[in-house]
Order: structure tokens, then C-alpha cells, then sequence
């Protein structure tokens, strides 16, 4: 993975909000583990909520920074992690 | 705009009973 790298949602999982965060179904045995649900917090929720198939972490990581307090190196780290660990649970998938 | 205050991204498994997955 690196910043020009793209993410998609897979559609084997739900997901809906609540106030600032969003909570992720599992809706396919395909999917890591159907008895769990995942709730993502704020930054989490937004981050995903601008995978999209079509920007890059690096575009992602511009959204955050001009919406959070933060540097972006520091951030770009975190996007890096949570779109890392979205993976690992087939929420997402690079390209 | 004021920008938000960030907290790193956060992602919490809930285990469920089967039926209620």
C-alpha cells in the first residue's frame, strides 16, 4: 500500500450511521466473520465513508486534513492502518 | 470553517450471538 494506492467497499458488507459513527454488517460468508459487527468511530466512519473506488489514500488523507486538526504525515499514517485493518476484515480491497 | 478536533480512526469488533448476526 502506498498514498496513489485505491480502496473499494466490498459488497459483502453493510454499513450505516449513527450520529458520527458507522457501524459495518457482515452480510456474506465470504466475509471474515459473520458474528461480529465492527463500529467505526469518527475518523474511522469518514475515512470510509470516502472510499470510493476512485480516490487515492493520499486524496483521502487531503479531506481529513482540511476538516481535522492534524499534520498530515500523522495522518497519513493513521488511513494507512485503518484502511489496513478494513481490509483484513473484507470491508475494502485495494483497486 | 473551524476544523474538528481529530481522534486517530478507531475500529471495535462487537462479537454477537449467532442469531443476533
Amino acid at each position: 500500500m502506498d498514498s496513489n494506492t485505491i480502496y473499494t467497499k466490498s459488497d459483502s458488507i453493510v454499513s450505516r450511521k449513527i450520529a458520527d459513527e458507522v457501524i459495518l454488517v457482515p452480510i456474506r460468508q465470504d466475509v471474515g466473520d459473520l458474528e461480529s459487527i465492527y463500529t467505526l468511530n469518527e475518523v474511522a466512519a469518514r475515512i470510509w465513508e470516502l472510499v470510493d473506488g476512485k480516490s487515492t489514500v493520499k486524496e483521502i488523507r487531503d479531506v481529513i486534513v482540511s476538516e481535522y486538526e492534524v499534520p498530515p504525515i500523522e495522518v497519513e499514517k493513521d488511513i494507512m492502518g485503518c484502511l489496513h485493518e478494513l481490509e483484513s476484515v473484507k470491508a475494502v480491497t485495494e483497486g | 470553517l473551524k476544523k474538528k478536533e481529530y481522534r486517530k480512526p478507531e475500529i471495535r469488533k462487537v462479537r454477537l450471538a449467532p442469531e443476533e448476526a
